[in-house]
């Protein structure tokens, strides 16, 4: 009580964020995981949602194209946005203006770069299109049909909508490495690629590792790409989610939220563990 | 000798290597852009012109100008030919007679008619029907003149509303949370980072069911309730850092002075605060301003500007949805470029959406 009276400004002024958390995230959330364990039609507890969501044909493959669009999609982000930072890096004539450059599309919200590319990689698209007019192909195959290409093209609207923010970030990494560690090894006469293998990349790392977590959190709730570009054609999990609910199957929805509930703490816990310790560890 | 050679390796891989990445920046937007403004025998064809030949404003007077638009925003055609016999791809025999009104997509090949029917062509039929159509415009009314203008009105409304709350709630927590004892902050800190990570479908949800109950759902209160959920935690750890910046010698010498706790906060502590509240306030009103999942989860019928271009994509009129979207990234573009030297790494996770 002595505490209440003594910080009373303080307590009224974090207690409107707090009590909108708790009941707003954290009690739906634990509802989310109740309904997923509740019946949709006799309305009692039961692990129905989760066998019937395991055997769904869909979601299946929506856990199996997750889990592609996370794995492929960040290792070909991470390792462009590093080629790109690394040439960004150097002082060359028109550096700036490449660097503008590269930020437009996080300008354009995930919704219309779905549009946008619809319009490129739609059957009478411009990629066909340029294709055609570069005389690799003269069919127009229709890439968001489902399949292997349309995860491709899924790949290629998250990379292009994120790959600003991860070179900006593997950019601010690189800065932070001196100059003199770079003449120090000149001096002992290291090549370009050893520099780069030796110096850069671990001093890079917390930066990469950093990056790749926080895109894997965001990657595996992918939703609007998917949805705007191929519809039903290429189910993720969250757009999984959402069809159940449109449904009216609550219980479903919810288990398949779940799921993706679970994936996301395991990588939560592993940016807790990996990048938030190191620098807990690097602060004291 | 060893620093030419990576020199100009540097050079020879580089730069065709930075033309392409640009390319492919800036090539999507010009499309859209592109899209939005040419003639649609430009777009709706089976090899699109990459340059504008024939400038149009028509899709932007579709939108803007309330007497010219057709009804679901398509473009709608008839033949000019007495008959035009077509064979769809499950081999079925199409007449069109010039009463019909049809609807042309060029990317799914579908012929759709008004009255209901859709065919799927293959791509020298659709052709042969694209040659025999001209355009009809049907005109609107009042009422759906309004339903245009609606969807920009809800976005922008519960964008700046969000944005008010959000600064309300979040900014005196936030320096609260900055005053704390340095372990505690930063569990609290974690743990605001970790709750903008859950995943939006688990929560949305049970908020959706909620908000029925509730009778929330397509009303403006009800949108903003639901962006808050993402954006307090999120503007509250950018604002933490913010308040942290500022010394605590700055109140402890106000407080000298004879000013009190809340004058203190008020007349030195806020105003010094003001500039990254400001560019806190910016990411939230964007944020809100693209925000889909929740807006898709509790619309039934009045959706917001992303609702509606997802909507129109969905009818398949590729002109307006160019439009609109155009419309939606405009002040994104505006306010991220102003932003840019704002932005943190840990923002990397939906900050920007």
């Amino acid at each position: 009580m002595r505490f209440v009276k003594k910080y009373w400004l303080e307590t009224f002024m974090v207690l409107p964020l707090f009590a909108y958390l708790i009941y707003f995230t954290f009690i739906p959330v634990l509802q989310t995981v109740q309904i997923s364990f509740i019946d949709d039609k006799s309305h009692q507890l039961s692990l129905k949602n989760y066998e019937s969501l395991f055997s769904h044909i869909d979601f299946n493959s929506a856990l199996f194209n997750t889990i592609f669009i996370t794995l492929i999609g960040l290792t070909v982000q991470i390792v462009i946005a590093l080629v790109i930072a690394l040439i960004l890096k150097r002082k060359f004539f028109g550096r700036s203006f490449f660097r503008t450059i590269m930020l437009i599309p996080m300008g354009v919200p995930t919704l219309v770069s779905g549009v946008t590319l619809l319009f490129v990689f739609g059957q009478t698209g411009y990629f066909n299109e340029l294709l055609y007019r570069l005389g690799i192909l003269s069919t127009q195959p229709y890439w968001l049909g489902g399949g292997i290409e349309s995860l491709a093209v899924i790949i290629f609207a998250d990379m292009w909508k994120v790959l600003p923010l991860t070179i900006l970030l593997l950019l601010a990494g690189l800065e932070s490495i001196g100059d003199d560690v770079y003449e120090a090894s000149s001096i002992d006469g290291a090549t370009s690629w050893k520099k780069f293998w030796y110096i850069t990349l671990p001093l890079l790392k917390p930066s990469i590792t950093m990056a790749i977590i926080l895109r894997a959190i965001d990657s595996f709730r992918i939703f609007e790409l998917p949805l705007v570009m191929t519809g039903k054609n290429v189910p993720v999990l969250s757009t999984f989610a959402y069809e159940a609910f449109q449904r009216n199957q609550y219980g479903l929805s919810g288990a398949a939220a779940v799921i993706l509930l679970l994936i996301i703490i395991i990588f939560i816990l592993l940016y807790f563990f990996i990048v938030e310790r190191k620098e807990a560890r690097s602060n004291t | 000798m060893n620093k030419l050679t990576s020199d100009r390796f540097f050079k020879f891989i580089s730069f065709p290597l930075l033309f392409i990445v640009a390319f492919m920046m800036i090539f999507p937007v010009y499309i859209l852009v592109k899209v939005s403004i040419s003639d649609p025998r430009e777009v709706n064809t089976d090899h699109p012109t990459f340059l504008v030949h024939n400038f149009t404003l028509e899709h932007w007077e579709n939108i803007i100008l309330t007497d010219k638009k057709t009804e679901t925003g398509q473009i709608v055609y008839k033949i000019n030919v007495d008959e035009l016999k077509v064979t769809s791809e499950e081999a079925e025999e199409v007449v069109i007679t010039p009463d019909e009104q049809y609807t042309i997509n060029g990317v799914t090949r579908k012929l759709s008619f008004l009255e209901g029917e859709t065919y799927k062509l293959s791509r020298e039929e659709l052709q042969k029907v694209r040659d025999a159509s001209i355009t009809k415009k049907i005109f609107f009314g009042e009422e759906t003149i309004q339903k245009l203008y609606l969807p920009i009105w809800k976005s922008f409304s519960v964008a700046t509303l969000t944005t008010i709350v959000a600064i309300m709630i979040a900014a005196p927590a936030a320096y609260v949370i900055s005053r704390m004892p340095k372990a505690i902050g930063y569990m609290i800190i974690l743990g605001l980072l970790f709750t903008r990570m859950f995943p939006d479908v688990g929560i949305a949800l049970p908020i959706a069911t909620r908000f029925v109950s509730w009778q929330l759902t397509d009303s403006t209160f009800g949108l903003i309730l639901a962006h808050l959920i993402p954006n307090l935690p999120f503007l509250a750890w950018i604002l933490v850092g913010t308040f942290q910046v500022i010394p605590r010698d700055v109140e402890k010498s106000a407080m000298i002075d004879g000013a009190g706790r809340i004058t203190t906060l008020r007349k030195i502590i806020f105003p010094i605060a003001a500039p990254g509240i400001a560019v806190g306030a910016m990411f939230v009103w964007l944020n809100s301003w693209n925000e889909f999942l929740y807006a898709r989860y509790l619309t039934t019928i009045e959706g917001t500007l992303p609702i509606k271009t997802f909507e129109i994509i969905t009818t398949g009129s590729f002109f307006t949805a160019a439009a609109y979207s155009t419309i939606l990234t405009i002040p994104i573009i505006v306010i991220t470029f102003y932003l840019q030297r704002y932005l943190k790494s840990g923002m990397l996770s939906g900050a920007v959406k």
